[in-house]
């Protein structure tokens, strides 16, 4: 493979990726012409071939994250474990996706949070207040 | 014989859809299925006979004076002076469907609805009125119990491999006769927040209903069991469901179905006007055949679930 196939191939795979974290109502608009892709070039950073995903994400520690949610008695406890979980919007944003839960980049901080808390403590405590200690079983 | 009542709170869930396909689906493959239409709206009647057929033989809307619905019966049960029909003597004869069933043994049995069953209800409180109070619980877990006893019969014979029950979406006696006689509950619901509460909701009725069953009755406890939750126009976008309902799709407290059956308006909207449910059609169409594979997985895991042999 010469070098400016291998760098095209790069390219296009960037694209592709760029495709698959668009969420389906992006997805929506840019079928229907709403949305316009916008490409822009960065310098490489040297280091970032060996770039492994920061400790605080991996599968594990999200996993963890999921089973204190779980746990949590109140929507305020679960506000705060997630808080503290991911201080940043960029470990809530991957959090969120990994719940699988729709929400977009450019969502607020606030409001993925809020998707979040309801998706897992809030759809416990609401069920459980309409079952009334009944359970399927 | 396993007895499943098809049941959501929410109308419009495509409830009478999936319960139609899948009896056709079961019948395919050469089961005996038996279904009761429990429901006032009378849609499952009317997947299988045309209104006026409904009006003017079965006598489903009152007018013709001679009643060949499940409605003549829960009259007779709740009136000493009226005779309680046989179950089987209200099946309707010579279904359509059966010309699209293959020579194995597999058929469908239909008893039919009544517009008037949504009063049942009232008629049936009378059976209380006079009982001493200490005996309305008692009184109240035998008025459950009738469908249970009646159907014991086919039960005992093996008539059928299956009866699917099309229950009202509400909890009334008619429904709470239908959860009291099966050995199954199947919860066909759309992945949207207010369905998903609509499950919790009738969780606890089914769960209540059982407890004061089998507290009142003095007869064999039940144990209906719930066999999950079937996901019901799903719209599928890039080879799964939209991330939206995807979110609410993930129910960690009930089991859930990983048949799911999808949306599709052009394929669903008329059927089954000519008595025929779309599983049976034949079309030559990819998302024709999308569904009925979607349907051909649902009865089999179904069959898994409710131990349908
Ligand atoms: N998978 C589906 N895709 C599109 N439309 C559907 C689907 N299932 C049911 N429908 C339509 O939705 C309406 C409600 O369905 P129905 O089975 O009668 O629901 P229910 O019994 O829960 O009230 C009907 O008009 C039916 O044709
Ligand atoms: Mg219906």
């Amino acid at each position: 493979m010469s070098a400016q196939q291998s760098a095209l191939g790069n390219l296009l795979a960037d694209v592709a990726k760029a495709v698959r974290d668009m969420s389906d109502d992006e997805f929506e608009k840019l079928v229907k012409g709403e949305l316009r892709p916008s490409i822009s070039f960065k310098e490489r950073g040297s280091g970032i071939k060996g770039r492994k995903p920061s400790p605080i994400l991996s599968e594990e520690r999200l996993r963890s994250i999921q089973t204190k949610l779980d746990a949590a008695r109140t929507r305020e406890e679960g506000h705060q474990i997630v808080q503290e979980a991911f201080p940043m919007k960029e470990g809530l944003f991957i959090f969120a996706k990994f719940l699988d839960l729709p929400v977009q980049r450019k969502d607020k901080i606030e409001k993925i949070q809020d998707k979040i808390v309801t998706a897992t403590v809030g759809r416990r405590l609401s069920s459980e207040a309409i079952r009334g200690g009944y359970s399927a079983k | 014989m396993q007895i499943v009542s098809v049941i959501n709170y929410k109308g419009g869930v495509g409830k009478t859809t999936l319960t139609a396909n899948l009896a056709a689906e079961l019948a395919f493959r050469g089961k005996r299925v038996l279904l009761l239409d429990m429901d006032a709206q009378c849609s499952l009647t009317f997947s299988f006979v045309t209104p006026d057929y409904w009006r003017d033989e079965l006598g489903g809307d009152g007018t013709t004076g001679s009643d060949k619905t499940i409605k003549s019966w829960f009259d007779g049960i709740g009136d000493d002076d009226l005779e309680t029909p046989e179950l089987g003597s209200l099946i309707v004869p010579n279904l359509k469907v059966a010309e699209s069933l293959p020579d194995n043994g597999g058929k469908i049995d239909l008893i039919p609805s009544h517009l008037g069953l949504i009063n049942v209800d009232l008629d049936l409180a009378y059976m209380l009125s006079g009982v001493p109070p200490g005996r309305v619980k008692r009184q109240l877990a035998k008025v459950y119990g009738l469908l249970r006893s009646h159907l014991g019969k086919y039960v005992a014979e093996a008539k059928y491999d299956i009866v699917l029950i099309d229950c009202p979406p509400n909890f009334n006696i008619v429904t709470k006769n239908a959860i009291v006689a099966s050995d199954g509950i199947l919860i066909p619901a759309k992945p949207d927040y207010l369905s998903t509460l609509g499950i919790d909701y009738l969780v606890r009725s089914y769960g209540s209903l059982v407890k004061e069953f089998n507290t009142g009755s003095g007869s064999d406890d039940i144990h209906p069991e719930i066999l999950g939750v079937v996901f019901t126009m799903i719209q599928i976008h890039g080879g799964q469901p939209i991330r939206a309902q995807r979110d609410y799709m993930q129910l960690s407290n009930i089991s859930v179905f990983s048949s799911q059956i999808r949306e599709n308006k052009t394929i669903f909207a008329s059927a089954p006007e000519d008595g025929i449910p779309v599983v049976l059609h034949g079309y030559k169409q990819p998302t024709y055949s999308s569904i009925v594979s979607e349907i051909e997985s649902l009865a089999v895991e179904f069959c898994e679930k409710a131990g349908v042999k």
